[in-house]
């Protein structure tokens, strides 16, 4: 039989049992249920923190900039509340009973009551203007229209020559989103393997199929079948986020979205398919569950070293010597390049050298990997990577 | 035709193959015998290539044994092991479509076989749910699935109630009859006495005894002559050149003798110190025989 229809049978297997699992199921419902619920969430919790409109009282000297104040007020994007408090002696006694933030005495009098608030401020001084303009320019003997002209400011065109990304809310929101995405995905799917993979050696099913499947063939097909899982969990995810967003919000997609979604997926795949064969590796060298959580520790290093890069450091210097490497680096490199990338940095060639990186660290992970796994089962102990690493030399 | 020539195999100073060679022709059932820690596991994983030899081949009709070869025999290794949630059904199948059986046929086979093995009401549970008893059958199922042209099935009667025995026993006889060549290796001596066509017995590695069944007993430089009744308890074996008292209970007696010696003549000594109530002069049992060529 062919090495590509035996590694599908293993991948069908490992799907199709994995697929009807309750656990993913339930944690692919949860995830839709998380996601849509954080999305939401993004609607009312700025609400819920931001302060409700200001509550502006007008005694009867200041009411006729009423009008023009909440004119302005929309204008200034600020929700102000106009009570009007009639001919009230007691101010204080007037803010205490109508919650109000500052009363306006006169048009030239704003009285707050805890603390000043300066675009409340900025807005009663327009509109004050606003009303006097009529009598000042009737004194200098101008028609309102002249005396418009007259103040009208002087339009200034803005440009930036080199954006902070850091202050480009867009673009660094996407890369943090991506790396959180792809922390998740690296950490949580590996994990999966290693279960798989311990669970085999430990249940003993793995004697009946290594006497049939050669064992890079098992290991192809299992994580590549949890791979096929893990997208598909990432896409529905994904989808549910979009249709969240466009649904609750009535946003839509940022310029860069799309370029950081393929450039963020082409790396998830390669660091995927890299760490799902670590943890395999690593898994061969344990024979219970609980022994494979402490070897798992270094494979976590490498990943949040990525992570911790692409997103405080990356993004700001992406053509730095350390982002270079760092995107380079087998290991780093799925979180890092899209960081770079998504950044405005590294060049096709990088690119290109990283990718090649890539694929000669899979395939010498997938031999590795096959060895220890082979020569894990006649081993009823565990055993560290280095011993492991030894046998696989002397087999 | 199966060839193990002189496998060698070494785990730091333990010797666990020392020059082991034994071959398993089609169509005979070879029974693969020796004490714990012999060498048998060691022999039928190195047929998988799941044991690396230090030295020595395992030849498939004369060519060294590849995947594709080994794709062609059926394995039930001692650690049995299958996934304990998945369906019993579907676990044959998919053992069936590793060793290339297509989709429907491998469904057909995974059927055929549980039905054989009288656990087809079980074939949508799953393995976790059945018994110890039941997960063995399904465990030669998986073995069966396919047309198979070696079985190599490690201790497959251990811990199964009589019936079992019983059925698997013929089920593999029946895959012999087929054409198939089987190696197994058991402790269950009466059983293998039984079922086999040919022995093998291993002991620290190296093979002490092979052939088909009937000759090697009738090879044995030894009878056995069993009588029963108040004869039992008389001296007359004390005559007998070469003679020697195997096993004495109060009412029969168990006595080794050579090869050349006459029933006839033995029968008319017993009789002469009481009633012979029963008589029997046979070549060794496969426990003597074991007995025998293990010496210990």
């Amino acid at each position: 039989m062919n090495n590509r229809r035996m590694v599908w049978l293993v991948a069908r297997r490992e799907m199709l049992t994995r697929m009807r699992s309750r656990a993913y199921q339930v944690s692919t419902a949860l995830l839709v249920v998380m996601v849509i619920a954080g999305t939401s969430a993004g609607q009312w919790l700025p609400d819920f923190f931001e302060d409700g409109p200001s509550r502006l009282g007008i005694l009867p000297e200041a009411a006729p900039i009423s009008e023009p104040l909440q004119a302005l007020a929309t204008t200034f994007d600020k929700e102000v509340v106009l009570v009007d408090l009639g001919e009230e002696a007691d101010l204080e006694a007037a803010m205490e009973r109508e919650e109000l933030d500052a009363v306006l005495a006169t048009p030239d009098r704003l009285v707050f009551r805890t603390a000043e608030d300066p675009v409340l401020q900025a807005i009663v001084r327009q509109a004050a203007f606003e009303a006097a303009l009529p009598g000042r320019a009737d004194a200098l003997g101008l028609t309102v229209e002249e005396a418009r002209q007259l103040i009208e400011p002087v339009p200034i065109r803005t440009e930036v020559i080199s954006r902070d990304v850091e202050d480009n809310g867009e673009t660094y929101g996407i890369v943090s989103l991506t790396s959180f995405i792809l922390l998740i995905a690296l950490s949580q799917y590996g994990q999966w393997v290693l279960v798989g993979v311990i669970e085999e050696k430990s249940n003993r099913v793995v004697e009946v199929l290594l006497a049939v499947v050669a064992p890079w063939q098992l290991l192809t097909g299992k994580v590549l079948g949890i791979m096929a899982l893990a997208m598909a969990q990432i896409a529905v995810t994904t989808a549910a986020i979009a249709i969240a967003l466009v649904a609750i919000e009535g946003a839509s997609l940022p310029d860069s979205g799309p370029t950081a979604i393929a450039v963020a997926v082409s790396w998830l795949l390669l660091g995927l398919v890299l760490y799902n064969f670590i943890y395999a590796a690593v898994g061969a060298t344990a024979t219970r569950a609980e022994e494979a959580s402490s070897s798992t520790a270094p494979i976590l290093a490498p990943i949040l070293l990525g992570y911790f890069s692409a997103l405080t450091y990356v993004p700001g210097n992406p053509d730095a010597l350390p982002s270079r490497v760092l995107s380079l680096f087998p290991l780093t490199s799925p979180l890092v390049m899209p960081a770079r990338v998504i950044a405005g940095g590294g060049s096709p060639v990088e690119m290109a050298i990283a990718i090649v990186l890539m694929f000669g660290t899979i395939v010498g992970t997938i031999w590795l990997a096959g060895r220890i796994y082979a020569g894990s089962i006649l081993r009823t102990q565990r055993v560290n990577l280095l011993t492991a690493l030894r046998q696989v030399r002397r087999q | 035709m199966l060839t193990f020539e002189r496998l060698t195999k070494r785990y730091g100073d333990v010797t666990a193959l020392d020059g082991a060679s034994l071959t398993v022709a089609p169509a005979r059932m070879v029974g693969f015998l020796g004490p714990n820690g012999s060498g048998k596991t060691t022999a039928m994983r190195s047929i998988f290539g799941l044991v690396r030899l230090d030295a020595g081949h395992v030849h498939w009709k004369g060519k060294p044994v590849d995947r594709a070869v080994a794709q062609r025999f059926g394995y039930m290794p001692e650690a049995r092991g299958l996934y304990p949630r998945m369906q019993v059904r579907e676990q044959v199948e998919y053992f069936a479509s590793l060793h290339g059986v297509g989709g429907a046929d491998a469904r057909r086979q995974a059927d055929r076989w549980l039905a054989r093995l009288g656990i087809e009401d079980r074939a949508e549970s799953r393995l976790d749910t059945l018994s110890h008893g039941n997960q063995q059958r399904v465990q030669l199922a998986v073995s069966l699935a396919f047309e198979s042209d070696l079985l190599v099935l490690d201790e497959p009667f251990s811990g199964l109630d009589p019936i079992a025995v019983l059925t698997m026993g013929s089920v593999i006889r029946e895959e012999a009859a087929r054409g198939a060549g089987v190696l197994f290796s058991s402790h269950q001596l009466d059983l293998v006495e039984d079922l086999c066509d040919d022995v093998v017995i291993i002991d620290r590695g190296r093979v002490v005894l092979a052939g088909a069944l009937e000759t090697l007993r009738a090879a044995s430089p030894h009878r056995y002559v069993e009588v029963s009744g108040p004869a039992a308890s008389g001296t007359w074996h004390e005559s007998l050149p070469g003679a020697e008292v195997v096993d004495r209970r109060e009412r029969s007696t168990r006595v080794r003798v050579t090869a050349n010696a006459d029933p006839a003549a033995i029968l008319s000594l017993a009789s002469s110190a009481g009633t012979v109530e029963g008589f029997r002069f046979a070549p060794p049992s496969l426990s003597e025989l074991f007995v025998e060529a293990v010496g210990r």
